[in-house]
């Protein structure tokens, strides 16, 4: 964080965290916190089950945290945060989602990507696309 | 859980989160009427956790408990914050994801009721 306010902040980037992004946010922020308590459960009840499986639930839940917070925060560094987890986000709900159809055995139990979310109504899927697309949206504005 | 209860869970915030998001799209604000909406909200969630409570110390046991003690603080925590936090945006978007806060509570019903067996 730069020290003391800057009179000229008015003409940096919009806050990622107004207006739609209030929405946003928050859809993020219950994403955050079902990954997080599911790959805790996952993790220390059945790991031996489907480690794999477990441990991108856990990589998933990270990505969302990163992102809520991110996107909740303004400033250069939460920008770049929140696109760098949205994007990893996106790649992540594309790989998990095509390995998990081609190869169902390694996903016995499912994470949130699995069937590129299919499980959560592919709110995984969309979500990341309207993340880059708010993010941009937000620096034309600069 | 009590599958009536959890039913007029699931309706109690349905109706509320859409009728906030109708104010949203109305871009209407009256934050009363929102107060009481969200109190019900989490009023309906109280009373489902402490039914559960009462089970389990009567002996049932939900089929999943690790998940389920996880949805019920969920449930408890998720509306309250995620409406403040939203209603601290003075726009229309922020009365919206107020009422998905509201919404959320339903998922979580329904998610609580699959887990519970």
């Amino acid at each position: 964080m730069e020290g003391g306010t800057s009179p000229g902040r008015r003409s940096g980037p919009a806050r990622t965290s107004s207006g739609p992004g209030r929405l946003l946010v928050l859809v993020y922020g219950v994403f955050a916190l079902s990954a997080t308590a599911r790959a805790a459960v996952q993790i220390a009840t059945k790991f031996d089950e489907a480690p794999l499986a477990y441990v991108l639930s856990a990589l998933a839940a990270v990505v969302y945290v990163c992102a809520t917070v991110g996107l909740a925060r303004s400033g250069p560094g939460a920008r770049r945060l929140a696109t760098v987890a949205v994007t990893v986000e996106l790649i992540g709900v594309l790989v998990v989602g095509t390995i998990s159809l081609a190869q169902p055995d390694d996903f016995p139990d499912a994470t949130v990507w699995s069937g590129y979310g299919e499980g959560y109504g592919f709110v995984p899927l969309v979500l990341p696309v309207l993340g880059l697309l708010w993010l941009r949206h937000t620096r034309e504005r600069a | 859980m009590i599958d009536g209860l959890a039913y007029a869970v699931i309706v109690v915030s349905l109706v509320v989160g859409v009728a906030i998001i109708g104010l949203a799209v109305a871009d209407r604000r009256p934050l009363t009427l929102l107060a009481y909406g969200l109190v019900t909200v989490e009023a309906a969630a109280l009373i489902q956790v402490l039914v559960a409570i009462v089970q389990v110390v009567r002996g049932e046991r939900p089929d999943e408990p690790a998940t389920f003690v996880g949805y019920a603080l969920t449930s408890l925590l998720a509306p309250p914050v995620g409406a403040l936090w939203a209603l601290s945006d003075k726009s229309k978007w922020g009365t919206g994801a107020a009422g998905v806060a509201a919404l959320v509570l339903s998922v979580l019903t329904v998610r609580m009721l699959q887990v519970w067996g």
